[in-house]
């Protein structure tokens, strides 16, 4: 798949990533084949419902997949034209942190409740960047004054921080050594909308000063629309819908992703009943044959339970995973 | 006639740092087959409110009316059958189940303890309970933890309607659940709210979930009311500054209709020993010293109550 | 992170909810060191019941020709310093041994969900007051205290029962205070009490069958423990009569000979070991049954 907009370098390729977890016994397929490319000062969303396997893609460009349950592992991620699968560890530690980071949902837990909040921010920093103390800690206050966070807490522990600091905390770490892509698995989803908006805004903008790359991860369609430029629509484990903001939001095509916008209620149109999704995501231990998505589409055909079908261009960077499409074009 | 009154409403925890004014004089009235939106951030003492009124929690100070009746310190028998007409579903699909109960027996159990039916009347007013709730019969014998969180609230819902009530407080029922689910629920509590002249609160966090279900809404922040009145009047004209930022700070799906936000500086504060005077004040970008005396809700135009001082001159009005 | 859910829930049994009884005994019998200690239990307590029709001496049966006979074809195990066969006093011992162990384990246990199911689910001033009191017992070393007691109420073996019982019930009081305390906040007791349940069909309902799982493991390590304990008990004198095949008392009058005839303290020794493993292997498979995070 081509991004014929941007002219920018390649910075993270996906191609054909598949994870299977074991679960009792069971095989859970958690990722089908998922490719995507982001270039360098892109910002995507990736969509979709609790169990959609988001965070597992996030885990798997990350490497820090679960040892003991995970199964499987198969395709190819590519970082810089670096193949990130065959890395050693050692490797990867030194990309961790310093060239991807990952900001996690909870803030609460993700950081170190003995250490003070300098010496978790300066610690990456002079893991990564072999500064000593000193330099590090001057390093850490900066950062902090970047998140918006004044100097004089750099001393505290994060329980003296809410719950919307923490996560501007959290935020300074992952920025702290000027990585080049940025995962935010939900990091606003446990926050309240004003601190929601704080945090957003914040995001945006240290992207703009430090040209940042992107891949946020949440279930809300807002939160896409107000920080991302190209967007992933996630369903049983694979991308049924990709393509820039405007494309997805103002055409979307796969019955699914319409199917998310007629349930959200809107803020200007006034509908006596919202039009839900029927049923449920399919059982990840036994995927259907055909499309996923054919249980709960309105569309379906015998065709559609019969047959799987790929990812197929539609206008621009627009692509869509459904049979119905794949004819008309 | 409101079938809910509340007056003046208090509820203080006494805490070792110090008294919480979780809930701090607040009033408002429902009327019959409405919903009331209670919105607000967490800690601003939404859900303490919704469970306070229906007599989970005991009041501290202030007056409840239930049909014009003053049911603040109900004795046992009235009780008794306050609680068969006010009703509640939580937030969370996870912990409102007992682990250990079939759907069947959970659904059961408020049938069993009402004694309205005998013992063999019981699995069929069940069923039919599952069946209003829309739970499929095979799930009768299923236990919580193999249903997902949409069927689960649906067994909330059929446990809290078993009782015929007159009132439910929904604290954040639709919180914890996916976008395609949360509208199937919404759905569900509209529909039966018309098939059985329910009164709800509706207490969420979530503005957009608000506007679609409620026909009054009240915000709060930290304990006191700031501002209420119909849903469509508080989305068009938003006094309060506090709901300004809210209402600002909503995203929409809708790309090409970006509002302009209002940051607010700072995070909430906690409601421990407040000071008296608007609670919004630290955070508020209009503050003056004026703002540290108390300030009740005024009516500021025919049914819109706002608690600010500086409403008029913010608003030109 | 993905979730398997079952299909078919119509088929569902008990044994599918994690924590459950049924649930339990299904994990425990896939544990192939679980089952070997439950069976090696089980046969001892059996054969320790029939031993007075299954052994060709009694356990009480003196005779002075075979004092001190080291182990052989007539005697596997021996005789000891009265010309008693040491198998036959070890079989019929079991029963004291492990019975000391359930019983006084049941006594802690049930007194013990008691106290801390009241001082748990009502808080405030009772709770501070059970709980103060079985600070002062807890303020003791259990087996100190067990001494204690026994001396108290002399030598016996219902007194050793309940002497044990007392001395290890505030574990079991804070714990079932612990689990109720997290319980108690849970929205399904709300929502029980906004139905009209009064207090007690709300802790008999809701409440203890969720708290009592984390019990169950201490029960299972518990019975180990306290068997250990009634035969230190016996072991220094202070537990049943010393006529009485106990395996600590039998050790306590062995000790004296333990140069010349070693054997009379190995048979009895290497019983309580493996009584002790045996429990405490049934006892870990309980929890790891019990510990969601080890589901699969």
């Amino acid at each position: 798949m081509k991004n014929e907009t941007t002219n920018n370098e390649l910075l993270l390729s996906v191609q054909d990533l598949e994870v299977d977890y074991s679960s009792g016994g069971s095989t859970v397929c958690a990722v089908n084949g998922v490719s995507f490319d982001l270039h360098q000062g892109e910002s995507l969303g990736l969509v979709g419902e609790t169990g959609a396997g988001k965070t597992t893609i996030a885990k798997s460009i990350m490497q820090i997949l679960p040892d003991h349950a995970t199964k499987r592992v198969a395709g190819e991620i590519f970082f810089k034209n670096q193949d990130l699968m065959q890395m050693k560890e050692k490797e990867l530690q030194n990309i961790r942190g310093s060239q991807i980071s990952m900001v996690f949902q909870d803030p609460m837990t993700a950081l170190n409740p003995v250490m003070t909040v300098g010496e978790q921010i300066a610690e990456g920093i002079r893991h990564h960047q072999h500064l000593d103390k000193a330099h590090a800690k001057q390093a850490a206050i900066k950062m902090l004054e970047t998140v918006g966070i004044s100097r004089d807490r750099i001393d505290e522990y994060p329980h003296q921080f809410s719950g919307g600091m923490k996560q501007r905390v959290v935020i300074a770490i992952a920025l702290a050594c000027n990585p080049e892509l940025l995962i935010a698995d939900e990091p606003t989803t446990a926050l309240d909308v004003t601190i929601q908006a704080q945090v957003l805004d914040l995001i945006k903008e240290l992207r703009r000063q430090k040209g940042t790359s992107l891949i946020l991860i949440t279930h809300d369609l807002g939160v896409v629309a107000d920080t991302c430029d190209k967007v992933a629509v996630v369903y049983a484990g694979e991308i049924v819908e990709i393509g820039s903001l405007e494309e997805v939001f103002d055409h979307p095509s796969h019955p699914y992703t319409k199917g998310l916008f007629g349930a959200i209620p809107d803020m200007y149109k006034d509908v006596a009943r919202l039009s839900p999704i029927d049923g449920l995501p399919p059982n990840p231990t036994e995927l259907p044959e055909g499309c996923y998505f054919a249980d709960r589409c309105p569309h379906a055909t015998e065709e559609c339970r019969a047959r799987h079908c790929q990812l197929e261009h539609i206008t621009g960077t627009h692509y869509v995973r459904c049979l119905k499409t794949e004819q008309e074009g | 006639m409101a079938l809910l009154e509340v007056e003046h409403l208090k509820k203080y925890f006494p805490t070792s740092r110090g008294v919480v004014h979780a809930v701090d004089d607040v009033s408002f009235s429902i009327e019959k087959g409405k919903t009331m939106g209670l919105v607000g951030e967490s800690g601003c003492g939404k859900s303490t409110l919704g469970r306070t009124v229906i007599h989970l929690l005991d009041s501290t100070d202030g007056v409840i009316r239930f049909e014009g009746e003053d049911v603040t310190h109900p004795d046992k028998p009235t009780m008794h059958k306050l609680r068969e007409q006010m009703q509640i579903i939580f937030q969370d699909p996870y912990s409102s189940l007992n682990p250990r109960l079939t759907i069947q027996e959970t659904i059961m159990e408020p049938l069993q303890l009402s004694k309205r039916f005998d013992k063999t009347q019981l699995p069929k007013e069940a069923e039919r309970l599952m069946d209003l709730a829309g739970i499929e019969k095979r799930f009768r014998n299923a236990y919580p933890h193999e249903l997902d969180g949409g069927r689960r609230q649906r067994v909330g819902i059929a446990r809290a309607l078993a009782l015929m009530p007159k009132f439910i407080v929904c604290d954040e029922p639709v919180s914890a659940l996916d976008v395609s689910i949360q509208a199937q629920i919404l759905n569900l509590l509209m529909d039966l709210q018309e098939e059985y002249g329910l009164t709800y609160i509706f207490v969420t966090h979530d503005l957009s979930v608000v506007r679609h279900i409620s026909t009054d809404i009240c915000v709060m922040y930290l304990g006191q009311m700031v501002e209420t009145c119909p849903t469509k009047e508080l989305f068009a004209h938003p006094l309060h500054p506090y709901t300004k930022a809210l209402l600002s700070a909503i995203l929409t799906v809708d790309i090409h209709h970006k509002n302009e936000r209002i940051l607010l500086k700072g995070e909430i504060n906690s409601p421990i020993n407040p000071k008296p005077g608007c609670r919004f004040a630290q955070r508020c970008p209009y503050a003056t010293e004026e703002c540290h005396q108390p300030i009740p809700l005024q009516e500021v135009t025919p049914g819109h109550f706002v608690a600010c001082c500086h409403v008029k001159d913010i608003n030109n009005l | 992170m993905l979730k398997t859910k079952k299909r078919n829930p119509e088929k569902v049994s008990k044994s599918e909810v994690p924590g459950s009884l049924p649930y339990v005994w299904k994990k425990i019998r896939t544990r192939r060191l679980a089952m070997i200690g439950l069976i090696f239990v089980v046969t001892l307590l059996i054969l320790s019941f029939i031993s007075p029709w299954i052994c060709t001496y009694s356990y009480k049966a003196i005779s002075m020709k075979d004092k001190f006979a080291l182990p052989s074809w007539q005697h596997p195990f021996g005789c000891d310093e009265l010309g008693r066969d040491i198998l036959s006093r070890v079989l019929y011992g079991a029963k004291y041994t492990m019975s000391v162990g359930v019983f006084s384990t049941g006594f802690s246990c049930l007194a013990g969900v008691i106290l801390g199911s009241v001082a748990g689910y009502f808080g405030g001033f009772v709770d501070n007051l059970i709980m103060r009191c079985l600070d002062v017992f807890q303020s003791f070393p259990g087996i100190l205290l067990a001494i204690t007691l026994s001396t108290v109420l002399g030598p016996g073996f219902e007194k050793v029962i309940i002497a044990m019982g007392i001395a290890y019930m505030p574990a079991y009081a804070r714990m079932m205070r612990a689990s109720i305390l997290t319980i108690r906040d849970s929205e399904y007791i709300e929502a029980a009490t906004a139905m009209n349940c009064t207090t007690f069909q709300i802790v008999k309902r809701h409440i203890i069958p969720n708290a009592i799982s984390p019990l169950i493991v201490q029960v299972a390590m518990g019975i180990a423990s306290a068997g250990l304990s009634a035969s230190s008990l016996s072991f220094l004198g202070f537990g049943v009569k010393a006529t009485t095949p106990e395996w600590g008392a039998m050790l306590s009058s062995a000790r004296t000979f333990i140069q010349d005839y070693p054997h009379m303290c190995i048979f009895p020794g290497i019983f309580i070991m493996a009584t002790v493993l045996s429990f405490n292997l049934v006892g870990d498979a309980i929890r790891d049954a019990l510990d969601p995070k080890l589901k699969d």
